[in-house]
């Protein structure tokens, strides 16, 4: 087997074993991604291949010969532009970022490095993780591994595109209402968005942040439980990270599916745009599930209905506030007319931002000024805790939540770059995990007749994330 | 020109306790009585600042005290420092504020080169502390006090911005060891009605957080910075207005309160008597205030509103604080100047001048209280201190800490003059002799035989010599010469080197003398 096709649980087994070195393993990925840069439509997943990955790769060799144990020793891993490494740029997919570099490192970045993975290169992402194709992004779009002209979902598809391109054994994406799942859903991968709290914000450039999560993806489904067992828990860096042990998710083991109990939103079911092909992969996935002795019911929860709307009021809000800071005052792009710093924001801003970004900029603005939306704001948070309520009460008599990750699968590049409604509807099944705060796995659960995968996202209660990842595996060792 | 409160000015009513004033300039009648509320920005004595680890210290090399999170970097998240909160609860109990339970903070959004993330961290609708008061002195410190009270609205916790420092011709530098260093505002009531009110305030609000230790009150330094909203209540041929209120921000002295105020004062009436200018809900004028030239200067006018746009900071959960904490914040205002000064006069019988002048620092009037706790004449105590120790302390410019002697020391020195083991000419010698060695008064009087002789039968001899030696002065007596005894007393001191009683000596002198009658 191809050392880009093998999961980074099987990598870290032959690592163990001494069949191979970490440097052959850095070394093949980089070779893979140089080829695949040469040809004519190239996955653009990276933003950047360090340069210094080999030479991280030769110390973890080194280190394994002296008896170094960590439990992710050499093993490499990309993280999108928005996770901040120490001594690399981090611009967030964004021209107002130029030039930045990080001087310290995310904190989930931290806990990997400190098991000893290494950091390979950062991913292409829509600018500042507001888009759902990568297509807003300052490098250019990157490409789907399953079909070229596609997109690989954003806004971490850069993160998708390496993993599934046999790029990086697995890597870390960002979510604030889908921007995981989303891309995971597209190329075929299992993509994890962790419940609030679960993994620390230090370090990763805010978007939304009451709704802001790191997030993984991964070909098998022990990678994401083998990396959140290293990167969960409490940071005394984040007053809003858990208090969590999550050391036993290093081993997953099968849940047993007889007597689970599921349950399946209407709103969802009911939901105009609903591709009839995912439909019936969806149906197929809950017969899977019947016939193992689950019980599979359908929910109502109406408020979901008000879940897309919610979500852009809130998150749009905090993204206008966290996007302040972008100024050209202290780092990253500088427009000085010399007229002073008023203009100097105005011209900065204007340059360094895409439209998109701008356009929320603008929106989260508006619905935050009393004087023109008045209590706009409130009322989101209101409909918010409203929800929280809902999908806690369905936790109450189920187990997990069963819907599809999307309305579609991933869509042709240029499609729906200049229609932003027809892009924030990406996010229909996605985002009131998010205002929940709850985990959810998207799950790639199978194909359409065109050979597109299909993501089904199980969702748990909160820092339930042990529990959704075992239905997985016993999901996937069936497969 | 001042008049009484309630003035009746053709119809319309004053406040009552308001000072009205009558503007002599024009020619239709006017009456007018000042608003003034303050907002003053306290930063705190915690060890870091508000949200992350750096150092809170004033000054230093510039941008050395600065990490991620006080540089608003991409990704950094604030921490709230508990000693932060406790500082803020400390300071509200000490305000006579209600201390919240239940608290959260909020983003405040403006442009500005020293905020480094666009917003400022603040507290918008759950302040830590509300419904304060403090009592403001009207009176001169030598008469007896007239009090004032000024009603605190809120005091919240939110953080400080860098500093600019703009070189003319050049560039603009900006330092940001200040970013993130833990403010309060304490927010008043628009309760001062005069430019003097609204300095006696802030003095006050500035003596009672310094006496807490919330802050060193550095006005220099910018540790405090006063805002003063204010506009006039004008009564005109029995109509009334409000003329638009002001707001002089970033005063740092007693005097540029006074100053900026009184100026604003006389811009606002004439601007009332030129244009008509009224006040209309929402709109101020920002304006600074020129030390200099000696005039406010319009900063933002009232058409350029600005919309602040709070959102509730997501990176900081809401939080409640425990009982234990409330308690043990509350139990650490300790006693406040007022209630010192007015124990002080109660247990030691101190004038009002003395009280003042003991309180006005604490670590003096606690020095004071070690000194007259152990002392047997605590009065006496207060002497020392008043006369000697503070002269000393002015004669050298030293502080307290400075000096070799302790509270221990005047104790002793007031214990030796009472118990009548020394006299108090003999005290001041030693006195002055402990300030220099910083040995204890009983050691002193011990090695230098000042013993005072109080034994009468050693005594009386003394008063026999002098009276032998001195037969012109018995003579003198005789004939009628009334102040031969306190010379005769004189001479018995002389001959026993100061170490007799004195009372003793008068006493045994005067015996004598009637027994020669």
């Amino acid at each position: 087997m191809n050392i880009c096709d093998m999961s980074l649980t099987e990598l870290k087994g032959k690592l163990e074993s001494g069949e191979l070195t970490s440097l052959a393993i850095v070394e093949a990925y980089k070779a893979a991604y140089e080829a695949d840069n040469k040809t004519e439509k190239p996955l653009k997943g990276y933003i950047e291949f360090y340069a210094d990955a080999l030479d991280a790769a030769r110390k973890a060799d080194e280190a394994r010969a002296n008896g170094d144990t960590r439990p992710l020793l050499g093993l490499p891993f990309a993280a999108k532009d928005n996770i901040s490494i120490k001594g690399k740029p981090c611009t967030c997919g964004s021209k107002i970022l130029a030039g930045y570099v990080a001087p310290y490192n995310a904190t989930v970045a931290d806990r990997l490095i400190a098991a000893g993975a290494i950091p390979m290169g950062r991913t292409n992402m829509d600018e500042f993780a507001m888009g759902s194709s990568t297509e807003y992004s300052c490098y250019g779009p990157s490409r789907n591994p399953v079909n070229r002209d596609l997109t690989p979902g954003g806004s971490s598809g850069g993160s998708a595109a390496v993993v599934a391109g046999g790029q990086a054994p697995f890597a870390l994406g960002t979510e604030t209402g889908g921007s995981v799942r989303l891309p995971a859903s597209y190329c075929g991968l299992y993509g994890l968005k962790t419940t609030y709290g679960t993994l620390s914000r230090y370090g990763v450039v805010a978007f939304g942040s009451s709704l802001d999560q790191v997030g993984l993806f991964s070909k098998k489904i022990d990678d994401i439980g083998l990396a959140l067992s290293v990167m969960a828990g409490r940071d005394a860096h984040d007053d809003t990270s858990a208090d969590l042990d999550f050391a036993a998710l290093a081993k997953l083991t099968p849940a047993e599916i007889k007597g689970l109990k599921i349950a399946l939103p209407k709103e969802f079911m009911d939901a105009k745009g609903l591709d009839p092909e995912i439909a019936s992969i969806f149906e197929k996935a809950c017969e899977w599930f019947r016939s193992r002795g689950a019980v599979v019911e359908t929910v109502s929860i109406p408020v979901l209905e008000a879940a897309i709307g919610c979500y852009y009021v809130i998150a749009l809000s905090e993204a206008a506030s966290n996007l302040s800071r972008f100024d050209g005052i202290r780092y990253g792009l500088r427009k000085d007319a010399g007229t002073g710093y008023d203009d100097l924001y105005v011209a900065t801003r204007s340059d360094g931002f895409n439209a998109e970004v701008k356009r929320r900029i603008v929106i989260g603005n508006y619905v935050l000024s009393t004087h023109f939306s008045g209590d706009c704001y409130k009322k989101g948070m209101s409909v918010r805790a409203r929800i929280q309520k809902d999908v806690g009460e369905v936790f109450k008599k189920y187990d997990v939540l069963l819907c599809p990750t999307s309305p579609t699968v991933a869509f042709k590049l240029g499609s729906k770059v200049d229609d932003p409604l027809a892009m924030y509807l990406s996010d229909l099944y996605t985002t009131f995990v998010n205002l929940a705060r709850i985990p959810s796995l998207s799950v790639p659960m199978g194909e359409t007749g065109a050979g597109l995968p299909v993501g089904i996202q199980i969702c748990g209660p909160h820092f339930g994330e042990e529990r959704i990842l075992k239905i997985a595996k016993a999901w996937e060792a069936t497969k | 020109m001042s008049g009484n409160a309630n003035m009746n000015a053709k119809g319309a009513t004053f406040n009552p306790g308001a000072t009205v004033h009558t503007d002599g300039v024009g020619t239709a009648e006017l009456h007018y009585e000042v608003i003034i509320g303050c907002e003053i920005h306290c930063e705190l004595l915690t060890k870091t600042k508000a949200f992350c680890a750096c150092e809170n210290r004033y000054g230093g090399m510039p941008n050395t005290r600065v990490c991620p999170v006080c540089l608003g970097l991409p990704g950094a998240m604030p921490k709230v420092g508990r000693e932060y909160v406790e500082f803020g609860a400390i300071a509200g109990f000490a305000l006579d504020c209600e201390v919240a339970r239940f608290t959260k903070f909020d983003r405040k959004h403006y442009f500005y080169p020293d905020l480094v993330k666009g917003y400022q961290i603040t507290q918008y609708d759950l302040p830590l502390c509300t419904n304060g008061v403090v009592m403001i002195n009207l009176a001169r410190s030598d008469e007896t006090p007239r009090l004032k009270k000024v009603r605190i609205e809120r005091i919240h916790l939110e953080e400080d911005v860098g500093k600019s420092l703009h070189i003319e011709g050049a560039h603009s530098y900006i330092d940001y060891n200040r970013s993130g260093v833990p403010l309060i505002e304490i927010v008043s009531k628009p309760d001062m009605s005069s430019p003097e009110e609204a300095s006696l305030f802030m003095q006050n609000i500035r003596e009672i957080l310094r006496y807490i230790g919330a802050t060193d009150g550095n006005l220099e330094e910018g540790s405090m910075r006063c805002d003063a909203n204010i506009n006039l209540r004008v009564v005109e041929n029995g109509k009334e207005w409000r003329t638009p209120i002001s707001e002089i921000k970033n005063m740092n002295s007693f005097k540029a309160i006074r100053d900026a105020c009184t100026y604003e004062i006389g811009r606002q009436l004439k601007e009332f008597r030129e244009d008509r200018q009224v006040f209309s809900q929402g709109f101020k004028v920002t304006m600074g205030w020129d030390d200099a030239r000696g005039e406010t200067v319009v900063q933002r006018t009232k058409n350029s509103f600005i919309d602040y746009r709070f959102v509730v900071e997501p990176d900081i959960k809401p939080f409640t604080l425990s009982e234990d904490f409330i308690a043990s914040a509350r139990a650490k205002v300790g006693e406040r100047p007022a209630e010192k000064r007015e124990r002080f006069k109660r247990e030691y019988g101190l004038s009002d001048f003395d009280v003042n002048t003991l309180t006005a620092d604490r670590d003096l009037a606690e020095w004071f209280e070690s000194a007259a706790k152990a002392s047997k004449d605590p009065k006496k105590a207060a002497n020392w201190v008043l006369a000697e120790v503070l002269a000393i302390l002015n004669d050298r410019g030293i502080g307290l800490g400075d000096l070799k002697i302790t509270p221990q020391h005047i104790a002793g020195l007031v214990n030796e003059v009472a118990s009548g083991a020394i006299s108090s000419k003999q005290a001041k010698e030693v006195f002055a002799e402990m300030l220099e060695s910083g040995e204890m008064p009983s050691a002193i009087v011990k090695s230098r035989g000042m013993t005072q002789v109080s034994d009468s039968g050693a005594i009386e001899k003394i008063v026999d010599e002098v009276i032998a030696a001195n037969p012109q002065a018995l003579d003198d007596w005789r004939k009628g010469k009334t102040n031969v005894s306190g010379w005769l007393t004189g001479q018995v001191m002389k001959l026993s080197k100061g170490q007799a009683n004195p009372a003793t000596a008068t006493a045994l002198v005067q015996k004598r003398l009637a027994e020669l009658q």
